[in-house]
């Protein structure tokens, strides 16, 4: 209605022309009807889960009283509808996100129904995790069929309960596969970029690499794949995605924040007494040793390809060479916790210093937060009277109160 | 762009019939076993009830799950092994023999897992779990059948008639002090 007022009120003052303002009208009146047709999306979406569920309850009920062969056919009859239904879509429908979205979801319910089904009539004793590898894969083509975005979304989640599920067996390494089918539709939408659903996405896609690095948790080399990936992350967040907050970009901050904590881990004499172990690489370490090498291959890409090539942001990432060069060394000499020591407090500085240049807190407190805690933790772990450990606590608290009052006047006076 | 949508709805025919021969596959695989079976009568020991998503199922013990070896090293709780199945002087199942590796005549052998290892003098008791250990159930029927405790005299026999065909086996059906409790 505002709008109304607001165009006729700048027709009657002859700013905008008759056709501007009916250009202008006719431009939102089509925003609200994408925007309504999207809540349509979501509402039928939701309807579509709980009627998959609702299906699944009622199967759970168990009707005894069909014959094997009857329940055999039953099972098909779920998966067959949604597969008509989405012939029906793709033919005739194909426009439509809502259908769209809705037909690859219900097919994919259907292949675990019948997948339940199957096992209630016969009794079979299997492994949940057994029953989502087969949902998965059958379900991942309807994702690009269907261009469903939900399902994708969906599927990535169902991958990460596998991976939980299987976190110490070697078929955990069917991950890598779904991984590698979702990552290349996430890769699709990242390109075309027009949906709130790509926040999401985000989230989720850091989520699954994180875990299955942790997955891997066993040897030095996924350390270093670690560090690959955070410094990949940030790459990626700062030179490819526009958009600042932690909510829309987390990879430049996952990233930024995995980097720090791993050089801090790194500043302790103790850690690198263990890595003396660390180069006799006993075990099964080959698949670690080719996800480093593709994870290496990857940031070199990404860091000759980069768009702004003087960007101050971006020398955060160089730190993956620094951490590599620390390894070596730290093989030969036990001096490399200082260096760790140095590079944390360097790359604290250095936030600050790119916070206070582009007016941005947030960078600033975090190479703040980042000193403090380099110092904190020291003061843990060394033999220091709790006297004076309470006292570097307290000063270091007044400082970060105080330089952060201090930052925030003085943003607050420049803008 | 038609023809693009063309080869779209295609691929998706294609992949319709992957997905329900999966489906198809699972279903005569396992209906095949209880075709073609040979029928054998595992004695209960006890039942216990469970409730999951998929429906209300009894988790089923079995009496013969053991089998005492002597000199028999190597063997580990958790490892999968197959064992070949018999039947005893009363006509209930028993396991006959042991194998590390599937035999290449697979008529009445079935995979299972090792529970529990004990050694008592110089033999060794091995405890396996079978893979047909689950029986879903109509959630009214289970209601009822809860408080049933098992028993095993000749009149009121507990026990499970599996079909067993080329490494699987699969629960036909499910007494229970003489009733028939469902298939």
């Amino acid at each position: 209605m505002s709008l109304k007022k607001d165009l006729n009120e700048l027709l009657t003052q002859r700013i905008i022309s008759e056709e501007t303002a009916h250009k202008i009208a006719n431009y939102y009146h089509q925003k609200a009807g994408e925007n309504k047709s999207r809540l349509l999306t979501v509402f039928a979406l939701l309807g579509v889960l709980l009627i998959g569920a609702g299906i699944l309850l009622i199967i759970a009920y168990n009707w005894d009283m069909f014959s094997v062969s009857q329940k055999s056919i039953l099972a098909f009859i779920p998966l067959v509808l949604g597969q008509i239904f989405g012939f029906y879509v793709l033919k005739y429908k194909y426009h439509s996100l809502t259908w769209r979205e809705s037909a690859a979801l219900i097919i994919s319910f259907g292949i675990i129904i019948a997948f339940v089904l199957t096992s209630q009539i016969y009794h079979l004793n299997e492994d949940f995790s057994h029953l989502l590898l087969w949902w998965i894969l059958l379900s991942i083509p309807l994702i690009y069929l269907f261009k469903s975005q939900s399902l994708g979304l969906f599927l990535f989640v169902l991958s990460n309960i596998y991976l939980f599920q299987n976190f110490h067996k070697p078929s955990k390494y069917f991950f890598l596969l779904f991984l590698f089918f979702l990552l290349l539709y996430y890769y699709q939408i990242e390109k075309t970029k027009n949906e709130p659903i790509i926040y999401f996405y985000r989230w989720i896609v850091s989520f699954s690499i994180l875990i299955f690095l942790f997955s891997f948790f066993v040897n030095p080399i996924s350390l270093l794949s670690l560090m690959g990936i955070f410094s990949l992350m940030f790459l990626c967040g700062v030179n490819k995605i526009k958009e600042e907050s932690i909510f829309k970009n987390p990879y430049k901050w996952i990233g930024l924040v995995g980097i720090i904590a791993l050089f801090l881990a790194n500043s302790f004499r103790s850690f690198w007494k263990e890595t003396d172990k660390f180069f006799e690489l006993e075990g099964n370490w080959k698949p670690e040793l080719i996800i480093l090498s593709i994870l290496i291959l990857f940031y070199l890409y990404c860091l000759l390809n980069k768009k702004n090539k003087n960007s101050e942001i971006d020398s955060f990432s160089y730190f993956f060479i620094l951490f590599i060069i620390f390894y070596i060394l730290g093989a030969y000499f036990s001096f490399t916790f200082v260096l760790a020591n140095i590079a944390v407090l360097g790359i604290g500085l250095r936030l600050m210093m790119y916070g206070e240049q582009t007016k941005r807190l947030d960078f600033f407190n975090l190479g703040l937060l980042s000193v403090l805690i380099l110092i904190i933790l020291h003061f843990f772990s060394n033999d220091i009277p709790f006297i004076y450990r309470g006292i570097a606590f307290i000063l270091t608290g007044s400082f970060l109160i105080g330089i952060n009052y201090f930052m925030i006047r003085r943003f607050g006076n420049e803008k | 762009m038609k023809n693009n949508r063309r080869f779209l709805i295609s691929i998706f025919i294609l992949l319709s019939m992957v997905q329900c021969f999966f489906i198809a596959h699972r279903i005569y695989q396992n209906n095949r076993v209880l075709k073609k079976g040979k029928v054998f009568l595992f004695e209960l020991k006890q039942k216990d009830p469970r409730d999951i998503f998929r429906g209300k199922y009894m988790e089923l013990n079995y009496k013969n799950d053991t089998i005492s070896l002597k000199n028999f090293d190597g063997l580990q709780v958790g490892q999968k092994i197959w064992v070949k199945i018999r039947k005893n002087k009363e006509g209930y199942a028993f396991i006959d023999s042991l194998y590390m590796v599937p035999p290449q005549d697979l008529t009445q052998i079935i995979p299972v897992k090792i529970t529990n290892i004990n050694i008592i003098g110089k033999k060794k008791i091995i405890q396996v779990k079978f893979p047909f250990d689950k029986f879903y159930i109509n959630e009214f029927k289970m209601n009822k059948l809860q408080q049933v405790p098992v028993t095993n005299s000749p009149v009121s026999a507990s026990y499970a008639k599996v079909r067993i065909w080329k490494g699987r086996g699969i629960v036909q059906e499910l007494i229970i002090n003489g009733k028939h409790i469902g298939k």
